[in-house]
């Protein structure tokens, strides 16, 4: 449905001295022999023009975008009987900065992409979140997300970052936001059910809420799903994990990393105006659920060859993955996900941090 | 023996599903895996619910039912409708099992696991407390309502039974290098290792994603995807399990912060064929009560109730019988609000009132609920002779009355792969068991021969008192090989794998595997404070591994690390030693001879350090120097003793103040004896703990004096060498005699005498070693 969210957080659980930033990836199309078709190529050669210039920097600080310090990262997402892997790219505007300037950074990207200024709506969003990460010291204040359409045309998706800040009473005050956008009381108040990150269009037509939680059961998932008034599909998602596991899910989904998102869309104006829930989403740091990159490129290869995704784009990513002066590579896969949009079939998402060939190839 | 690759999946009545298994050998014998149903007393549910309208003590209501397995008729005669008419049933002996009760609270998914027992129809009890009227109102809605049907709730059984491996071929495997990378990279401070069940969620998780842990499954020639999913779930079940007791085991044996640290890699393979304890989960949903019968298990009062489960757990018939270790077991509670009618009996001979759930008023005489009682149990025997236990108090809401209090024991020994042909192969083996029997009752050392792999080849060891006995019990292996040598492999003593551990623990089964070829991993490791000024500089350490039982004085392995040079605050030297040697760890060992050399110009030398082969990590810190202390038992006088625990530990430095003197006594017991207080404050205190069981030889055959070696650790800015132990000698005679309470100093060596005085005060032995004489008998040592 959208973009995934950005699998920063597991990059906190790093301690000091993390690794140098991961190189850029190649931008050019056609850098490689089979990268001529790849969808994600076409992506990152349309996007690269309107790169902000600390992306691009040989001596950025590394990016908590992703595990890597990569300050990109892509985004697959699979559905049976569907060409292609509709990808999208998540990038950090300006890794290392504080979190207001790079609000400003991804604000800016936003712009260019769409030619015009946000709505008013998603103005007023964007002072009221920032206002939040100032009360509260945010962690990274936004990224921006990017797709291509078929016709080649690029559309932008802010991430804000809905910082813990809390009111003169100590409550969250995420909470009323919260509720409004959701129509319904919480649900699962023993998981820790917290949102992270609001995903907005330029436009303000679709809002994607960002949770994280404790470890879930199945069960739970449907609940969930009913608060937003969506279609309890829970058993599908378990179904999902235990192929991807290869092992049968009885107690909780076996991560101990776990979140969801949901996407409205706004209809009406003014007081009028409500948010219809459009799909949910569940993800899973891809490590917590199935290990190192290897195992979770096994998985997802696995799967897709038995319901025949298109994974040409996917697996031409990960040729391009190279340890940074002979280093073990750090984790490249961020998330894996199942979208599940109203009564259509469930989509497989994956995201991957973009590492490059060499750090030269930035360059060109 | 049922066939795993075999299961059918059963339909039956409205939405029952059930499994079915067909035996290896006849194709016309199938088992059925029975499922849970909710069980009826003198006609009526077993089942109440409370909801507390005013005063509920810090909850909101209780619900409290009892579940049973059974093969309900439908199911059988769907199953028949599939697989024909002709066909035969037979029954599964269980191992071991779990009963879970899954339920919601306002959609949030809960699991509540508890133990059923192994005999009659497997009854188990839940009892729920529901803290909010929220939770309350959840139940309600789960198990009432006019229309009836199936309630979203559940309970599902996964019992254990043994079976052979068929149809595929499963690799468990951990790579320590692995998880060890993990927990540098994301996790530098924990506080949950050395409980067992945190452990296990932990290891988990460090097994899932930092690639440490790997099932691979072969499948057999036509076998299915399914059947590959199952083995998988019984590979990583096994996998966790191992990887959880030897951390566990680390943790208490802590010589150093972080235990995943100081674990090594295995692997193991388990060939088609090979018998292992299958799982068999069933699950059904429980039913909603009509309203008629709703107005009879549901009640509305002001205050909150005692409510209290009392349970016979485990397996209470003979082994292959259906004789019951008992009769009956007569529990009077005493608790103030019910002065009366407090007693009650559970009774064993037909296992199906092994449960009862005692309830009265709540006391709320001291202003807030009460949740203190007190019970005392008479088991009633066979033979007219009873038990009366001593008065127990406690707050716990289930009690399981286990089967050690019987004095029952029934542990069966089965071959899993032991080469039983060829030239190299082994003849038979002989098993020598010992446990300590109720005082007065002769301690023997029991031997047993195996000859042959297979569940029905097994060699099972009975005990059957009428007094209560400890949980632990130990063995050692004695391969005859078809060379006429022989092989001795002994496992190491119980220590405290399992300090939460709760079950019954009588029906054990030990698995014999073929006793050479094991892999081993021996680990060298550095720890460099940072808040030490004094560095490591340079380690050169020289490795052996000796096995004396079984090759005398020469070593087997060897293995040398020059210039090392340990960087960061934990290091590893490289490469690993991996060798393969018989699993002997009760009594092998590894020597370490070396020296390592500080930053600020000083060195120690390592001089023939020896420590136990349990432990497979040599830690080496700039804050500590290692020194081994031999332990002599030459003296045991063993045609007068069976067995002898020597329990072994160290104090953490921070408490060596506040106890002073007074080491508490309960510290030398092994931790799943201890009280819940007793084990945190043990887990604070202790270090380094080690648990060596000498056992006994069976008549005729002269018990080898094998020299033990305990590594210890000394801070550096601290002289002295300071440690503790106790032994617990138990005689032929069934008595038991432990070392006096005393200080010994000089030595860095402990004498086991040939039998404590029987007059003496028992407790720990102090042993410290002041700087004088530790510094010349580091120069005697060169």
């Amino acid at each position: 449905m959208s973009p995934p969210i950005p699998s920063g957080s597991a990059r906190l659980q790093q301690g000091p001295g993390a690794a140098p930033p991961a190189p850029l990836p190649s931008l050019q199309a056609g850098a490689g022999p089979a990268a001529a078709v790849s969808l994600l190529d076409r992506l990152l050669a349309a996007i690269r023009p309107l790169l902000p210039p600390a992306v691009l920097a040989p001596d950025r600080l590394p990016s908590d975008l992703t595990p890597s310090g990569a300050p990109m990262e892509a985004a697959f997402v699979w559905a049976d009987g569907e060409p292609g892997c509709d990808p999208r790219v998540s990038l950090d505007p300006a890794p290392g900065a504080l979190p207001g300037t790079r609000l400003e950074a991804a604000l800016s990207l936003c712009r260019a992409v769409a030619g015009a200024e946000p709505s008013p709506e998603v103005s007023r969003l964007v002072a009221r979140l920032s206002c939040w990460q100032r009360q509260a010291g945010g962690r990274y204040g936004a990224w921006a997300g990017l797709r291509q359409s078929a016709s080649g045309r690029l559309a932008a998706k802010l991430y804000l970052e809905v910082a813990p800040a809390v009111d003169a009473a100590g409550r969250p005050r995420w909470v009323g936001f919260e509720q409004r956008l959701a129509g319904a009381p919480p649900v699962l108040t023993g998981r820790n059910v917290r949102p992270t990150m609001l995903g907005v269009t330029p436009d303000g037509g679709v809002l994607e809420l960002y949770y994280r939680t404790d470890p879930l059961f199945p069960g739970d998932l449907d609940t969930l799903m009913r608060r937003f008034g969506l279609v309890p599909r829970g058993r599908e998602i378990r179904r999902l994990v235990e192929r991807l596991t290869g092992r049968s899910v009885r107690f909780e989904i076996p991560s101990s990393d776990v979140g969801f998102s949901v996407a409205f869309q706004i209809v009406g104006e003014g007081r009028a105006q409500r948010a219809h829930a459009l799909a949910f989403t569940f993800y899973s740091n891809a490590a917590a659920l199935l290990g190192p990159d290897a195992r979770v490129t096994e998985a997802l290869l696995a799967e897709g060859a038995v319901r025949g995704w298109d994974m040409a784009a996917y697996r031409h990513a990960l040729s391009g993955s190279g340890a940074p002066h002979g280093e073990a590579p750090l984790q490249r896969h961020g998330l894996v996900g199942l979208v599940l949009a109203g009564k259509a079939s469930a989509r497989v998402t994956a995201t991957l941090a973009a590492f490059g060939q060499s750090r030269e190839a930035c360059h060109g | 023996m049922f066939d795993v690759s075999s299961v059918r999946e059963i339909e039956y009545g409205a939405s029952g599903v059930t499994y079915v298994y067909q035996d290896h050998d006849n194709p016309k014998l199938w088992y059925m895996v029975p499922v849970p149903r909710l069980r009826t007393l003198d006609g009526a549910p077993s089942f109440g619910m409370t909801e507390y309208t005013s005063n509920g003590g810090g909850i909101a209501g209780l619900c409290t039912f009892e579940m049973e397995l059974v093969q309900p008729l439908e199911a059988r005669r769907a199953a028949e409708e599939i697989l024909g008419s002709d066909i035969s049933w037979g029954g599964f002996v269980w191992v071991g099992g779990t009963a879970y009760f899954y339920y919601d609270i306002a959609g949030e998914n809960e699991v509540l696991a508890v133990e059923p027992t192994l005999y009659g129809t497997n009854v188990a009890a839940f009892q729920i407390e529901l803290a909010t009227p929220e939770a309350v109102n959840s139940f309600k809605n789960a198990f009432s309502g006019d229309e009836g049907g199936a309630s979203t709730f559940r309970v599902e059984y996964e019992m254990q039974v043994l079976t052979k491996l068929l149809g595929a071929k499963a690799t468990v495997i951990y790579t320590a290098e692995a998880a060890i990378e993990y927990e540098k990279k994301y996790k530098t401070v924990r506080d949950t290792w050395g409980n067992q069940k945190q452990v296990l969620q932990e290891v988990k998780q460090v097994l899932r994603q930092s690639g440490a842990g790997e099932v691979k499954v072969e499948l057999g020639p036509g076998s299915s995807d399914e059947l590959a999913q199952r083995v998988r779930d019984w590979g990583w079940t096994t996998l966790e399990n191992q990887v959880a007791d030897t951390v566990a085991a680390a943790a208490v044996m802590a010589t150093g912060p972080n235990p995943v640290s100081a674990t090594t890699s295995f692997n193991q393979t388990y060939q088609e064929d090979t018998v292992i304890d299958w799982s068999t989960p069933v699950s059904s949903f429980m039913r909603r009560f009509s309203p008629d019968e709703w107005k009879q298990v549901f009640t509305k009062v002001d205050n909150r109730k005692l409510s209290v489960v009392f349970n016979l757990i485990g397996e209470l018939n003979r082994s292959g019988t259906d004789d019951p270790v008992a009769e009956t077991v007569t529990v009077t509670v005493t608790y103030p609000t019910r002065p009366t009618d407090n007693t009650f009996t559970l009774i064993v001979t037909d296992g199906d009132q092994s449960s009862k759930i005692y309830d009265a008023p709540g006391d709320f005489s001291g202003g807030s609920y009460n949740p203190e009682f007190t019970y005392t149990y008479v088991i009633n025997f066979k033979d007219g002779k009873t038990f009366k236990s001593d008065p127990i108090t406690t707050t716990d809401t289930l009690v399981n009355i286990t089967p050690n209090v019987f004095g029952t024991r029934q542990v069966t020994f089965i071959g899993q792969n032991i080469p039983f042909s060829g030239p190299a192969g082994v003849r038979e083996v002989n098993i020598d068991f010992f446990f300590a029997p109720p005082a007065g009752n002769p301690a023997i050392v029991q031997t047993k021969t195996l000859t042959a792999n297979g569940a029905e080849n097994g060699v099972r060891f009975d005990s059957f008192y009428n007094l209560p006995i400890g949980q632990n019990y130990s063995y050692r292996l004695r391969y005859q090989m078809a060379d006429n040598s022989e092989i001795v492999s002994e496992p190491p003593g119980a220590l405290s794998s399992a300090p939460d551990y709760t079950g019954s623990g009588n029906a054990d089964i030990v698995f014999v595997a073929d006793p050479k070829g094991l892999f081993t991993q021996f680990t060298l490791r550095a720890f460099n404070y940072t808040t030490e000024t004094t560095t490591l500089l340079l380690v050169d350490v020289n490795a052996q591994y000796f096995d004396p039982v079984n090759n005398g004085d020469k070593w087997i392995a060897e293995n040398t690390w020059s210039n090392w040079q340990p960087t960061g605050l934990l290091s590893f030297a490289e490469p690993r030693w991996n060798f393969q040697a018989v699993d002997n760890t009760n009594n092998a060992y590894f020597n370490l001879s070396g020296t390592i050399f500080y930053s600020n110009g000083e060195s120690f030398t390592l001089d023939g350090y020896r420590q136990s082969s349990e432990y497979k990590t040599m830690t080496v810190t700039n804050t500590v120097q290692n020194y081994s202390v031999k332990v002599d038992s030459s003296l045991v006088d063993w045609t007068q003793v069976a067995s002898v625990n020597l329990t072994m530990f160290q104090l953490k430095p921070q408490v060596r103040e506040k106890f002073g003197k007074n080491v508490p006594a309960f510290l030398s017991r092994p931790r799943h004896e201890m009280t819940t207080a007793q084990r945190i404050e043990a887990e604070a205190s202790q270090q380094n703990v080690m648990l060596f069981s000498l056992l006994g030889a069976p008549s005729g055959v002269v018990v080898d004096s094998l020299e033990r070696f305990y590594g210890i650790q000394r801070p550096i800015a601290e002289p002295t060498i300071e440690f503790y132990y106790t032994a617990v000698y138990v005689l032929k005679d069934g008595t038991t005699r432990e070392l006096e309470s005393q200080e010994v100093s000089g030595r860095l060596s402990v004498e086991l005498p040939a039998l404590p005085p029987a007059t003496v005060t028992p407790g720990l032995v102090r042993q410290v070693m002041e700087p004088g004489a530790l510094a010349a008998r580091m120069r005697q040592g060169g």
